[in-house]
């Protein structure tokens, strides 16, 4: 009789832990439905939109805030209407009147006002926040805000510039009262206007952003966003095959063949405009010499790279300028030519460099990034370089690259290495050139200086016709193409995403935003 | 306790006396595997096994190479024999080093009473609770990545290994008679640790260092995998199981080469430890 009793219970307790796991499963299956998960390569650096400079964070971003004025969509083919309804400018060029969309709240509740807009465009030219991205707004002169609805900017020429670097991920607009609380954590405590407000992020773990009921635009169609960060791309692949994750991104040449025939998630290609190259440093040998920066060019086979470390999922580069950015100029492709590349070190060196060039990469954050650093490495030892190897992780990465070291060679932390594996895909043709070539811009790497290219930025600060001042923008790539370049193009990215099928409504840019809001799963039944 | 100072031919003769067939072939694949890790500049050149060749990318088993090449088109055969080098390299530097030091600082802390070497002994103690793994990438976050770095940084882990190992036995030994009927005659301390204690445990020291040596290659391995061994071009078997984990779906034999190779060689050491184990405990040699 004992041990029938014992039998029961022994049922009992199966059958309520099983209750109570069905039960458990229902309910994060109906909160699942409601939340769509993103899987990306790294982690966010940071919430803080004037601060941050990385693609990862910045789509998290996208969602948060918004700007004066943003791009009709991924054409990037005009500008329209955000937080400011309309605008207009003086006769002389130089003062810009925004009239601003009203009955607009921040996510904590503080009214959106031009004295916001004021406190946010003086906050990113202040040099004490130390926004890399601070150069961009040098041009403005003063911001007034006659009226809670009015907001005035003053420029010191007529900047043709003024509405691209407005409709930037930078120019996003916080909520004043929250700086001011938050101080030097802002960025893990973002607040701004957008259709989604900050719910938390665990770094390493998970950020969720959460739908903005008081959204003055259209409702996004998610309730909840989650953002992950999962290193290995065969495990993103994983996350969407089973299910734990809507979207893929950053996904491998290898990753990408394994979806292909997959009947729960297809496979997107993209167009990119992110291009992958080695910055040099021109501050100090072998760099510092303009021929070899044109030999270590001519040591790399890029179609070889692409065709069999990208598996053809990536393009030979034809311009500093990838395809869909602004005023992009094309050229031959460089040659590969390493005998050429010997005869010209040995031009400089006759004995050969007897230094040592020191390769930094990251690893996962671009396309088969270490992979092709390893190419590199190997093709500069082929033509007589001896060379050092180091991994980064990409968020010390970052913060040793741009960390300021005044007075030393090009300024930052970028000094200690000959030469570093980075991309772009900033599609603004002025802000992509002014970052990397401009003489003292806080976002230039490698320490370049060429009184060419500063004349020519320069005539295209205050070109108000568009067609001229692109040309302008082509001369400077011709320069850097066929001159004298700062960098070592590798190739032009392919954007692989996974996407469950189900999953409808996805935007994606050039510059790797992917925007989400307008995203759902169409079928709410089993994953 | 007679002297376990058996040559080693002894050994080999016991093994096939035995019949002890597995433990046979694992000695002839270490065997196999010293040497190729020596002659390895005269099987591959260091050029062909480090320079990118992407027109042989991802070429899998032929017969020209008989375990492929990996993504870089360089020969895998030939990079899991430089890798040997480097892993056998890395794993007996580490073990020697661990052994020099460790036998003294242990002797010494065994033979001597007092507070420093209960100091010594106490801070050991408290060394072994650490995660080997973790004091190596202290050890090499300090010191940059490089096989000498590797190195120090296990055998950093493996000292006190050895030094709590051998001060009980040296303790014990020290009450013996022979020990005491030389002190008696007036043998010095150090002449005495050599002549008659370190014989007595040197057969100890043979069998714990196979298990070191296996232990020293597998943490090696993992650290190399971690990313924190010597950089690339250099080929280390960690290293390259690292590397060829996205290309496992489409081109596995990449991660064969190494990882057999890992396998092979820990499992080896391990087997021949365990034979080793047997040889040396004379309650085994004579009945079982």
């Amino acid at each position: 009789m004992k041990q029938q009793s014992i039998k029961l219970a022994h049922y009992w307790v199966v059958g309520a832990l099983a209750a109570i796991a069905f039960a458990m499963l229902g309910t994060a299956k109906a909160q699942a439905s409601d939340t769509l998960t993103y899987v990306q390569g790294t982690d966010l650096d940071t919430l803080d939109p004037a601060v941050t400079r990385s693609t990862t964070s910045q789509i998290v971003v996208a969602h948060l805030f918004n700007r004066l004025v943003d791009w009709d969509g991924p054409e990037l083919e005009k500008i329209v209407p955000d937080l400011a309804e309309s605008w207009s400018t003086s006769a002389d060029g130089k003062t810009w009147t925004f009239n601003l969309r009203k009955n607009v709240t921040f996510q904590d509740g503080t009214p959106f006002n031009a004295g916001a807009v004021k406190f946010n465009l003086d906050r990113i030219r202040d040099p004490k926040l130390g926004s890399p991205n601070r150069s961009y707004y040098a041009d403005i002169e003063s911001v007034t805000t006659p009226s809670e609805r009015v907001l005035q900017i003053t420029t010191k020429h007529p900047s043709p510039t003024l509405l691209e670097m407005l409709a930037e991920q930078w120019s996003a607009i916080s909520s004043p009262t929250a700086i001011q609380k938050f101080g030097r954590t802002y960025g893990h405590h973002p607040v701004g206007t957008g259709p989604y407000e900050f719910d938390s992020w665990v770094p390493n773990d998970r950020a969720v952003i959460k739908r903005n009921p008081n959204y003055f635009g259209t409702p996004s169609k998610a309730a909840n966003l989650v953002f992950r960060p999962v290193p290995e791309d065969w495990a993103r692949v994983i996350e969407v095959k089973t299910g734990n994750a809507d979207v893929a991104g950053d996904l491998s040449p290898e990753s990408a063949s394994q979806l292909k025939g997959n009947d729960k998630v297809s496979l997107s290609q993209t167009p990119s405009s992110y291009q992958v190259f080695f910055e040099l440093n021109v501050t100090k040998p072998p760099f510092d010499d303009v021929r070899m920066r044109r030999a270590v060019n001519l040591a790399i086979d890029r179609q070889a790279i692409v065709n069999k470390v990208l598996m053809g999922y990536g393009k030979v580069p034809t311009s500093p300028f990838a395809e869909g950015t602004q005023g992009r100029r094309t050229f031959q492709p460089i040659a590969f030519d390493p005998d050429a590349a010997r005869k010209l070190i040995r031009t400089v060196y006759p004995n050969g460099y007897p230094g040592t060039v020191v390769i930094w990469t990251t690893s996962g954050r671009y396309t088969k990034d270490r992979q092709v650093a390893e190419v590199v490495q190997g093709y500069l030892n082929a033509v007589g370089l001896k060379t050092e190897f180091k991994v980064w992780e990409w968020a010390s990465y970052q913060k040793t690259l741009y960390r300021q070291e005044p007075g030393k060679g090009t300024g930052k932390g970028t000094n200690e290495a000959n030469m570093w594996l980075l991309g772009t895909g900033i599609t603004n043709a002025d802000i992509r050139l002014r970052r990397k070539l401009s003489t003292g811009d806080p976002s230039n790497l490698t320490g370049y200086s060429n009184p060419k290219v500063d004349h020519l930025l320069a005539l295209a600060a205050t070109e108000m016709n568009y067609d001229k001042r692109m040309g302008y923008y082509g001369d400077i790539q011709k320069i850097v193409w066929e001159d004298a370049p700062n960098a070592i193009p590798l190739f032009d990215q392919v954007q692989l995403f996974g996407t469950r099928k189900n999953l409808a409504g996805l935007v994606v840019y050039d510059d790797g935003i992917v925007d989400l809001n307008q995203a759902m799963l169409t079928r709410l039944k089993n994953k | 306790m007679p002297s376990a100072r058996a040559p080693r031919g002894g050994f080999i003769r016991f093994l096939f006396s035995g019949r002890r067939w597995v433990a046979l072939t694992a000695l002839t694949i270490i065997a196999v595997i010293v040497l190729a890790a020596i002659a390895a500049p005269w099987l591959f050149d260091w050029n062909a096994v480090t320079r990118v060749n992407l027109e042989k990318s991802l070429v899998p088993p032929n017969l020209s190479s008989w375990l492929g090449t990996d993504e870089l088109g360089r020969d895998l055969l030939g990079r899991v024999i430089w890798g040997a080098r480097i892993t056998l390299s890395v794993a007996f530097g580490s073990v020697a080093i661990a052994i020099v030091v460790g036998v003294a600082l242990g002797a010494a802390c065994g033979y001597y009473s007092g507070v420093v070497p209960g100091t010594i002994m106490r801070f050991m103690d408290f060394m072994i609770a650490f995660p080997r793994t973790l004091v190596a990438i202290v050890v090499i976050t300090v010191a940059g990545n490089s096989v000498l770095s590797l190195t120090l940084a296990i055998a950093l882990s493996t000292i006190p290994i050895y030094v709590r190992f051998f001060a009980a036995p040296v303790k014990a030994l020290k009450q013996r008679e022979f020990v005491l009927a030389s002190k008696s005659i007036g043998m010095g301390d150090v002449g005495l640790m050599v002549a008659h204690i370190l014989p007595n445990v040197g057969s100890l020291i043979i069998v714990q260092s196979t298990v070191s040596l296996a232990e020293a290659i597998l943490i090696g391995s993992g650290l190399s995998f971690l990313g924190l061994g010597p950089p690339p071009p250099i080929p280390e078997w960690g290293a390259m199981i690292a590397a060829s984990r996205p290309l496992l779906a489409i081109h596995p034999y990449v991660m064969v080469a190494p990882g057999g190779a890992l396998f092979l060689v820990i499992l080896s050491f391990n087997l021949v430890g365990d034979a080793l184990r047997d040889y040396v405990d004379p309650k085994s040699r004579h009945g079982r």
